[in-house]
């Protein structure tokens, strides 16, 4: 069995990209928009310019802070599964960030509500490949408190951990809570994390106040947190897949730095969600090969840093489920998956991550456990040559009877659960495309699949906690 | 040991795959005296009907399909044809098939799968190879007075060899006598209409099925 990383750079270019990150967080430095975290930065080595809000960071400090950050660490589903982030495995998630969804019925694009979100968790739920659970962006609730009713959604349709992105540190306050609940208390939330945290540093070289209000929260509470980013390549990172990882780098260690300063050891995976800028249309495009470069250039560069790895992978700009979605997620998933990425998103985003689809989880669902196969390898042992059983059968013979192979199917295949693989005359009957396939397999799940269940006790409180954020929500904007 | 019991055994052997354990079963029961045409219905073909239904349920895939058939198929030619020979007695099949890969081609591994399991379904399988002429198959047919023909081709080359056997078929007025079915990778229903073929599939599973729909009784 090989080992099958690739990886994308030779060590001297792995060299040449540290350098040039250092130097540009050195020189360049990068924006911090909150000032406790800037004088912490400052108490520990760093030039800042408090007027500008900029900390030009030495790499020595950086590379210290970088070495208390756990190569591993694991969340866990509310049936208490541990899922590492950071092993041998990579870890799949469904993708957030999607304000429409395709409808399930009509199959036009529409604006995700919340009963969608619920779907898209229970989807989520029976998809055997994926691990974690996002939220589309739900159109129908109190807008400051999409990422809060998000949560409750995914909390209670699905046991897998949800991955939340809160956009303000008093919706993160809530989300935690309800973490805690889920737990069984704040102690027992640090100890086996139910919920894992996002933020994101703002392209080029900024820590937006309200991502680092999140951090805040999640590292303050001693929580697992990612911090992404979104290099637009050509627009908000140079037009080079290399300059676009400098930036990447850059940013996300900055966040991982401060994360570890506001407290040592924090669980953190990093990396970049990257999109290129499309010259033509100015759709950011998530499914360019370019793509799939950036995630796996980042993920050997995160790897030689010793931090865990995130990449968004398997985006599509198409609209619907058809062959150009296909090849995007192949060209931007296949190639992340070798460099051993270690957490991912992006599964069941279409058209630049803007829309999402059930039918989509469901391919993704199928393509991870063909890639899953693929990074398996070739076994080779006596067993496998199967010497024995080639003399036994003889020249002329079939294998199908032959008790090897019984043995050892189960084991050497991966079975599809959609694709078709049907001849032409058993296909003639229905002629169902893909997206008709995942269409009444979404439907299936949509009506008839149930996830287990939450205690009535822990929905009521987590219903509660929403509505007093509802409150606190109403009481702002009334003051 | 009891017959009800030896025949459960038999059963059970082909449904868990245990071939050595199938073959020394099936042993001891001709040495209980037990009715050859009886291990067959009450053991064989049951135990063979249940690994249809766990292929069918999706449990079972094609090694275990034909990984039980096979051993099946072997043991009612060796052990217990002879048998019923020696009694007068006969197979009482589904129907008669007469199977083979048509001449000049030499691809088998399909013709075989689709045999195995017509025979697995109850049919009485007379497999002639590959490489056969029509001719050859109009003949056997005739010797065993046999309701069905299956000609599988996996050329383009030696697709028009499966309407040879129609027209050898017409030549000896047997036309009528016997159904034709055809398969193989280029083969489609539309070539089976026009050389006026009774039937086509497309995997083995389906060549089953319409066999069973033609001459199945």
């Amino acid at each position: 069995m090989q080992n099958y990383r690739f990886d994308p750079l030779s060590q001297d270019e792995v060299h040449k990209i540290d350098l040039a990150t250092m130097e540009v967080l050195e020189k360049t430095g990068i924006i911090v928009e909150n000032d406790t975290v800037l004088e912490l930065l400052e108490q520990n080595g760093a030039k800042v310019n408090k007027h500008e809000k900029i900390a030009k960071i030495p790499e020595y400090i950086l590379k210290d802070g970088l070495k208390k950050v756990p190569s591993s660490f694991v969340v866990y589903t509310r049936k208490g599964e541990k899922v590492r982030i950071g092993g041998d495995q990579t870890v799949l998630s469904s993708g957030a960030g999607a304000s429409w969804i395709l409808d399930i019925d009509t199959g036009e694009p529409r604006p995700a509500t919340k009963k969608d979100s619920e779907n898209y968790a229970k989807v989520t739920d029976a998809m055997e490949n994926i691990s974690l659970c996002m939220s589309p962006i739900i159109q129908d609730v109190t807008p400051s408190l999409v990422d809060v009713h998000s949560a409750q959604a995914m909390i209670c349709n699905t046991t897998k951990t949800p991955w939340v992105c809160p956009g303000d540190g008093m919706q993160a306050r809530y989300i935690i809570e309800m973490g805690a609940v889920l737990a069984g208390g704040m102690e027992e939330l640090r100890k086996r994390p139910v919920i894992l945290g996002l933020a994101s540093p703002n392209s080029p070289l900024r820590l937006a106040s309200r991502d680092i209000d999140v951090a805040l929260e999640f590292a303050g509470n001693k929580l697992p947190i990612t911090f992404i980013n979104c290099p637009n390549s050509g627009a908000t990172t140079p037009v080079t897949i290399a300059g676009t990882l400098v930036v990447t780098l850059a940013e996300c260690l900055a966040f991982a730095l401060v994360a570890q300063l506001i407290n040592p050891g924090n669980a953190i995976a990093v990396g970049p969600s990257p999109p290129i800028m499309d010259m033509k249309t100015a759709i950011s495009a998530f499914g360019a090969p370019e793509s799939g470069l950036v995630v796996a250039g980042a993920a050997q560069m995160l790897h030689y840093y010793n931090v865990p790895s995130y990449g968004s992978i398997a985006s599509s700009e198409s609209i619907l489920i058809d062959t150009q979605t296909g090849y995007e997620i192949a060209w931007t998933a296949q190639l992340p998956m070798m460099a051993g990425v270690h957490l991912v998103n992006g599964l069941g985003l279409i058209n630049a991550c803007v829309g999402c689809s059930l039918e989509k989880l469901i391919v993704d669902d199928e393509v991870f456990g063909g890639i899953k196969r693929i990074l398996k390898g070739i076994e080779v042992s006596d067993v496998s040559l199967a010497v024995d059983v080639i003399e036994a059968v003889g020249p002329g013979g079939h294998y199908l009877s032959q008790k090897h192979s019984r043995e050892h199917l189960r084991n050497e295949r991966w079975f599809p659960k959609i694709s078709n693989r049907l001849g032409l005359q058993e296909w003639k009957k229905e002629k169902l495309d893909l997206w008709e396939i995942t269409r009444r397999e979404a439907k299936k799940i949509v009506e008839s699949y149930n996830p287990e269940p939450l205690e009535k006790e822990i929905e009521e409180e987590i219903a509660a906690i929403v509505k007093s954020a509802e409150k606190e929500a109403a009481s702002t904007q009334n003051g | 040991m009891d017959n009800k019991t030896i025949l459960d055994k038999i059963c059970n052997d082909l449904v868990s795959l245990e071939e050595e354990s199938f073959i020394n079963n099936v042993k001891e029961a001709l040495d209980l005296n037990i009715d050859p045409s009886e291990i067959i219905d009450k053991g064989i073909v049951k135990g063979l009907s249940i690994v249809g239904d766990k292929f069918a349920s999706g449990e079972y895939f094609l090694v275990e399909l034909v990984g039980a058939a096979e051993p099946a198929q072997k043991v009612v030619k060796e052990l217990l044809e002879p048998e019923l020979k020696k009694k007068a007695e006969k197979v009482k099949g589904k129907g008669k098939i007469v199977i083979g890969t048509v001449q000049g081609d030499i691809h088998s591994i399909g013709k075989n799968i689709v045999a195995t399991l017509l025979f697995a379904s109850g049919f009485d399988v007379i497999d002639l190879g590959e490489d056969v002429s029509a001719e050859k198959f109009v003949n056997k047919a005739k010797e065993e007075r046999a309701d069905l023909i299956g000609a599988s081709a996996l050329l383009t080359t030696t697709l028009p060899s499966q309407k040879k056997i129609i027209e050898a078929l017409k030549a000896e007025g047997m036309r009528d006598k016997v159904k034709v079915i055809f398969g193989g990778a280029p083969c489609t229903p539309e070539w089976v209409e026009e050389i006026g073929g009774d039937g086509y599939a497309e995997n083995a599973i389906k060549g089953v099925e319409l066999a069973t729909k033609l001459i199945g009784r």
